[in-house]
């Protein structure tokens, strides 16, 4: 197995965490549009949610349907400690590349 | 007034998302949070074009495939003689791809029909009288047939989640 995520599944990973609770596939998707203004297409999120799930990274459950939804219930989702590990794992990877590049020291490009 | 999902599209959705229905339900509130029916159309659209790509390459081949033969057969590069021996031949090798894929297959003969069909029925409008209706019957007959061969059972089977090819319940865990 892979030992770090992509971009798009730590974004996604990320997310979660930072919408808590509620994280459904709209605010998932709202996160990542607002925060790294990216436009993303719901059925991608639910195609890495299903991956990040089988690599036991996030685990989903769903909640009452709703009347909105047309009587279709959300489908929750929550970050487990090996999703967490592999951004933090992603997190100290891409800080390691990072350091001690002189052409991104400074705010110029 | 609250806006409805397209049903088609909905249905579409149904069919490749299973009964895991989440990312419907998803939609159909956004749609009802100020998003628009394009909007909606563009999602499914998007999901069946991702589902292609990322889970079948066989299936996305086949799909290129029967868009070569549509508009190799539109802009004249084979001709008709070619395109229908071709989706025939199609149709009958057809039982392994619809066990592989079905929603690709269905994409196959629904693109490759559309592009084959204008070509098809160019030549008879310039016929007369019983010529020209017995030629529209055959061609609708024997390209539509074809297709609607496989296309009724799949829309009554797959679309309306019964049958013997439909697939197991998936069982959800509900509450949070």
């Amino acid at each position: 197995m892979r030992q770090h995520l992509t971009d798009f599944e730590l974004m996604i990973l990320l997310a979660i965490l930072r919408v808590g609770d509620d994280a459904y596939g709209v605010p998932i998707a709202r996160e990542i549009e607002h925060t790294a203004k990216r436009t993303v297409l719901l059925g991608a999120i639910y195609a890495c949610l299903d991956r990040l799930e089988a690599n036991g990274l996030v685990t989903s459950t769903y909640g009452d349907p709703t009347p909105e939804r047309g009587g279709r219930a959300k489908r929750f989702f929550k970050i487990t400690g090996k999703g967490l590990k592999a951004v933090k794992d992603t997190q100290r990877a891409f800080t390691s590349l990072w350091s001690g590049i002189p052409q991104l020291k400074g705010g110029a490009a | 007034m609250t806006p409805k999902p397209p049903t088609l599209a909905l249905a579409l959705l149904k069919r490749i998302t299973g009964h895991n229905d989440a990312l419907a339900g998803d939609l159909e509130e956004q749609l009802r949070n100020g998003r628009s029916r394009t909007w909606f159309w563009s999602q499914a659209i998007g999901i069946a074009m991702h589902r292609c790509l990322h889970e079948n390459s066989c299936a996305a081949c086949l799909v290129l495939l029967a868009f070569i033969i549509g508009t190799g057969s539109t802009v004249g590069w084979w001709g008709t003689r070619f395109a229908v021996p071709v989706l025939l031949g199609l149709a009958l090798t057809s039982w392994r791809v619809w066990r592989l894929h079905r929603t690709s297959l269905v994409i196959l003969y629904i693109t490759s029909i559309a592009l084959v069909a204008p070509h098809w029925m160019a030549d008879v409008s310039t016929m007369s009288g019983g010529d020209r209706l017995f030629w529209t019957i055959a061609r609708l007959l024997g390209g539509y047939g074809v297709v609607g061969v496989l296309l009724v059972p799949f829309l009554i089977m797959r679309l309306g989640q019964s049958g013997p090819l439909a697939e197991p319940p998936i069982e959800l865990s509900l509450g949070r």
